[in-house]
């Protein structure tokens, strides 16, 4: 931990309302609201040579459903963000994906993209959302995984592939994902049964931040998986929980309520150009300007 | 896909334009202005969109604009007739929040030179950004005239808590042919913004400055 965040020394935001109007005055225009496609029931995505099929619910997508609809469909910066993560050359991952790491996905909706992605480099990967999304994100994850997990052994990745020799290498990337209902309006963390005794390494939030309405619920549940069995002793933060939200760039309101409330809670970072730059045409999709924005945050 | 016809919407603009350049014909250049309203769109659970796109025309070509620049912006300001500021004429406003304020509503759009962008919310504090006025950074390689354009061509669809909204999509100076082009690009562009398209598309209404309402949809 303490080594990423020597990377991005520089980096840390002092003040949201700055971090936002540097950010939307290079945003470039919106080409759609940022779905991957609204109408098709079936999409495909290639991760660093990984291929998946991915079956979406645009009816689902536009029914009257009251609360929300949202996870219905892959939205665009999800598989931007997994290409960059699984990038040979990211050393971010290298800091935060481990393979004792345990991590939560907030807003996971139903295509499993980031969870077929990282799996095979964590030791826990629980996949989380409203309930209407679940049985989707089930069946895409069952239908995708074990070609994941045939090419993952076959390209082999230096840094995980190491250290997980003597781990279950041949284990299923199903394994290790656990779906799990999480409303943040609703859903008390320390009452879910399979976070019990878990220390959480890190929690991803890709395309949450849309509505005010769901900003506070939203760093409230963050807050609450960040401090989840910590021990109030560990001064050396080695067990912090990292919180990584990738955005597109869409209402400038939206985005300046959630990063006052998050940045009053956590310290927080914009993750630069360089790191995404190293990972050439991995990490091209995320540059400055291209209207997305990955930021890190720690409990403060 | 579409839901409504290029034949439909000129038979309205054809109308809005007739009454507005014929039958009241006002002494000012009257803006027109496409209204909308949503349906099935829930403000406290839906992605909350906000786009902006280039129409074709330049729908208020007397919008103001005010280049907050270096010495060569505005220096190019000046040559070519544009209010401009300096770092030290905004240094003078001394963060006050009444004059700032003033500032964001006396133009229509900023545009700040690239060097600048991050030392604006410094000098100006959050004032730019609640007025909704992010400036357009401007390189030196860039064609100043060519940025302006580009800057009073773009239009931005904002939805904010209730499900209606308007944005100027010409004027009444325009030929029928433009100011149809405009608001075909303005309808499709907002409706691919829409989670379920033109599902949530409850009415469509061109209006000028002065005119009654002409209902598309």
């Amino acid at each position: 931990m303490t080594g990423l965040i020597s990377l991005l020394q520089d980096e840390e935001i002092q003040d949201p309302d700055e971090e936002c109007f540097i950010l939307f005055s290079s945003k470039p225009d919106n080409r759609d609201l940022g779905f991957v496609s609204r109408t098709d029931s079936t999409v495909s995505v290639t991760i660093n040579s990984h291929d998946f099929t991915i079956h979406q619910a645009p009816s689902l997508l536009t029914s009257t459903r009251e609360t929300g609809t949202t996870g219905a469909v892959l939205w665009k910066v999800t598989p931007l963000l997994a290409a960059w993560m699984t990038h040979p050359s990211n050393i971010v991952t290298k800091h935060i994906l481990k393979n004792t790491s345990t991590v939560v996905e907030l807003g996971a909706g139903t295509s499993g993209v980031l969870a077929l992605s990282f799996s095979s480099f964590v030791s826990k990967y629980f996949a989380t959302d409203q309930d209407y999304c679940l049985k989707l994100l089930r069946k895409n994850l069952s239908e995708n995984s074990s070609s994941s997990e045939v090419s993952t052994q076959s390209k082999g990745r230096p840094s995980a592939s190491k250290r997980s020799k003597r781990t279950t290498e041949t284990s299923q990337a199903r394994e290790k994902i656990t779906i799990l209902p999480l409303d943040w309006q609703l859903t008390e963390v320390s009452s879910i049964p399979d976070l019990k005794d878990k220390i959480i390494n890190l929690i991803i939030a890709a395309d949450c931040i849309y509505n005010e309405s769901l900003v506070d619920p939203l760093v409230d549940t963050m807050v609450d998986l960040s401090k989840l069995n910590k021990d109030e002793s560990d001064k050396d933060h080695e067990s912090d929980t990292l919180v990584l939200i990738a955005q597109e760039l869409r209402s400038p309101d939206v985005l300046e309520a959630f990063l006052k409330a998050f940045h009053a809670k956590f310290r927080v970072w914009r993750l630069p150009d360089k790191l995404f730059k190293d990972c050439g045409d991995g990490g091209r999709g995320l540059l400055e300007g291209s209207g997305y924005v990955v930021h890190i945050g720690i409990l403060r | 896909m579409s839901k409504i016809t290029v034949a439909g919407v000129r038979n309205n603009v054809q109308e809005l334009l007739t009454y507005s350049t014929e039958t009241k014909k006002r002494n000012f250049l009257e803006t027109v202005e496409l209204q909308i309203g949503l349906k099935n769109y829930d403000p406290q659970r839906d992605k909350r969109f906000s786009g902006t796109v280039k129409l074709p025309q330049v729908p208020r070509p007397n919008m103001s604009v005010c280049i907050l620049g270096d010495q060569h912006d505005i220096d190019r300001a000046k040559h070519v007739g544009v209010d401009s500021m300096s770092v030290e004429d905004l240094k003078k406003l001394n963060k006050n929040k009444k004059l700032i304020k003033k500032l964001a509503r006396k133009y229509d759009a900023f545009i700040a030179s690239e060097g600048l962008i991050k030392q604006i919310p410094r000098l100006l504090g959050p004032g730019l950004s609640k007025a909704g006025k992010f400036p357009t950074p401007v390189s030196h390689n860039e064609d100043l005239t060519g940025k302006l354009t580009d800057v009073k061509s773009t239009i931005k669809f904002q939805l904010k808590k209730v499900l209606c909204l308007g944005v100027a999509v010409g004027n009444v100076g325009m030929t029928e042919d433009q100011l149809i082009a405009n608001i075909m690009l303005a309808i499709n562009y907002l409706v691919s913004l829409l989670k379920k398209g033109w599902q949530n598309v409850g009415s469509l209404t061109i209006k000028a400055s002065m005119s009654p309402p002409k209902r598309l949809y």
